[in-house]
């Protein structure tokens, strides 16, 4: 579906085509997502222990967890 | 969890936590999110994790009573928008990263299946995240601007002038 107004034929045929893409894209399974869900829950379960023996904080956990993606990347630009 | 009942609305046994319930909402929005997810990412890959990651988002939030179940397909939308979003804007401070550490193209990877092409997604790598979220909800998804602004949390004008920006740009690489 594409209800765009912009008066480029061509950048409507873009969009368009790419709305075919998407169409003829098969989604995951319902059974797919579960199963990764059910692996990063179960690295979480296989992680927790060794935080858990670090001697950090609960809060110190969670605020971790929440923010290990964006702690990498400062990581590395501190290193540039 | 509680007793399954099919007359019930689906908000309503989502938000007394049924387990039947969150399949069925799986089930029912995960075709249209996984358009979405994958037209923001362009890769089957990243459009999986968004979301994987927003199902778990969903599931957290119905849990802890930040979400009670009602409209699951705008607030699943939403979701799903700003987690691509986010991850759209990682990536590129990625990008950036890679550049400046290797100073050289990565070697082409093999095309994934079931995935936009690689011409596809060349274009729509030239936009930038918000410009790229607003021309796909737009054009794709069929949302309004006022719908937008909503979900990206800014004025309906700054939307139109995104949208304008968006078809600029698509513009110059197609002239490219």
């Amino acid at each position: 579906m594409t209800h765009d107004t912009s008066p480029d034929p061509q950048v409507n045929a873009l969009l368009a085509e790419l709305g075919a893409h998407l169409d003829e894209a098969t989604p995951p399974s319902t059974l797919e997502l579960s199963t990764r869900a059910l692996n990063t829950a179960r690295h979480t379960v296989l992680i927790w222990p060794l935080i858990a023996a670090s001697g950090l904080g609960a809060a110190s956990i969670t605020a971790l967890f929440m923010h290990l993606r964006s702690l990498e990347e400062m990581l590395i630009l501190h290193a540039l | 969890m509680g007793s399954p009942d099919e007359n019930t609305p689906l908000d309503e046994r989502l938000r007394d936590l049924e387990e039947a319930a969150f399949e069925e909402f799986v089930a029912l929005t995960r075709a249209s999110l996984w358009r979405l997810a994958l037209g923001m990412m362009g890769e089957k890959m990243h459009a999986e994790d968004v979301l994987q990651d927003c199902y778990i988002r969903a599931y957290d939030c119905l849990m802890d009573r930040r979400w009670d179940g009602k409209h699951p397909h705008a607030w699943m939308r939403t979701v799903v928008t700003r987690e691509s979003l986010r991850q759209l804007k990682r990536r590129r401070r990625w990008q950036r990263i890679r550049a400046h550490l290797h100073r050289e193209r990565p070697p082409p990877r093999a095309p994934e299946p079931n995935a936009i092409p690689a011409s596809m997604r060349a274009h729509l790598d030239v936009l930038p995240p918000m410009q790229r979220v607003a021309i796909l909800l737009f054009s794709l998804e069929g949302a309004s601007t006022q719908d937008i602004a909503r979900t990206l949390g800014k004025s309906q004008g700054a939307i139109e002038q995104l949208l304008v920006r968006a078809r600029r740009t698509l513009r110059q690489r197609l002239d490219s």
